[in-house]
């Protein structure tokens, strides 16, 4: 049986808005979901796919033990060239304490003017998860998936602290969707 | 029926392909592979880094470099692609391992880019199943 699709209003307008502006640069993360990457690139724009390696917690300091510096969050992408970037559900999977480093690198990504479309839960239904993979039925309908795979962790970041994550943007929609799923829709200040 | 012409698991190239008929690829290429209107096909053991460009191109093992296809680039669940992709077709199977881009704008057609509307949806590329087809008979080299 097919899904239903799930209407997303922020995500319909990013979209639209991306291409409104000739032949876009699109920046998909995650786990791939071929159909939604094809649709895009059906519609003229350019779409890089890059799955990324999220950033692992900062194990705890026992008592006497010598600071290790975590591995720095990369994203091996080019920066202030993409119109799009459609995190997903990422930002749930990254630890507090990793947060302003994932955001950083997303918005050093973005043009300005770019935009960022992601989703957060507001409760998480569990503490685990697969990272999901999200599959666009049009513009503004997307269908959720959870592939089979490892869970890991999932955290619940307030509003505050995702935006503090993406300083550098400004958030232009938080839609709280009837599953707890907050839909967010930021872009890069300047023109545009 | 035309002949393919595979390479076996056990041969590595260094160079540059070129041929005028489909080839499936089971071992190492590396450098550049060239079959205008023909088909190439990675097979699941098949590991390429190089430069392509074919009509078709089938991806089962593992590509790292840019592909241009006059027809269509697909990558299977199996396959493991880095490197860009630019053909008017595009299939990519859920589970694919994929890092690059795709740029399905060819200049054959015109561009389907001014569709800003939300509610009303631009056509779909064409889809297809994955995996359909089964390799003919043909020649080892």
């Amino acid at each position: 049986m097919a899904a239903a699709g799930q209407p997303c209003g922020g995500l319909g307008r990013a979209v639209a808005r991306a291409f409104r502006e000739g032949k876009p640069q699109i920046l998909v993360l995650g786990p791939l979901c071929g159909e939604s990457v094809v649709f895009l690139a059906g519609r003229g724009a350019r779409v890089h796919v890059d799955e990324v390696d999220l950033p692992a917690p900062i194990a705890k300091r026992q008592p006497g033990e010598t600071p290790v510096a975590p591995h720095p969050f990369k994203i091996d992408q080019p920066s202030g060239v993409y119109d799009l970037v459609l995190a997903w559900e990422m930002f749930d999977f990254v630890p507090p304490e990793r947060l302003p480093e994932f955001g950083a690198e997303i918005v050093r990504l973005l043009r300005v003017g770019g935009q960022l479309v992601f989703f957060a839960h507001l409760k998480p239904p569990a503490p685990t998860a697969v990272l999901p993979r999200y599959r666009l039925l049009a513009d503004d309908m997307i269908v959720r998936e959870e592939p089979t795979g490892v869970e890991i962790p999932r955290y619940a970041h307030s509003n505050l602290m995702i935006e503090r994550a993406i300083a550098g943007l400004s958030v232009q929609n938080i839609h709280l969707q009837r599953n707890q799923m907050r839909e967010i829709l930021a872009s890069k200040a300047g023109v545009g | 029926m035309d002949k393919i012409v595979n390479i076996g698991q056990s041969i590595h190239i260094k160079g540059e392909l070129t041929g005028n008929e489909d080839l499936t690829i089971e071992g190492k290429v590396e450098g550049k592979v060239f079959l205008k209107d023909h088909n190439l096909t990675v097979g699941a053991n098949g590991k390429i880094v190089a430069e392509v460009q074919a009509k078709t191109v089938m991806v089962l093992g593992e590509v790292t470099g840019n592909i241009t296809a006059d027809d269509k680039v697909e990558v299977a669940a199996t396959g493991t692609m880095r490197g860009d992709i630019q053909a008017p077709r595009v299939v990519l199977a859920d589970g694919a391992k994929f890092k690059g881009a795709i740029d399905m704008d060819t200049s054959k057609k015109p561009s389907m880019s001014a569709s800003p509307s939300m509610s009303a949806p631009a056509p779909r590329p064409a889809m297809e199943p994955v995996g359909a087809g089964a390799p003919g008979k043909g020649a080892n080299i």
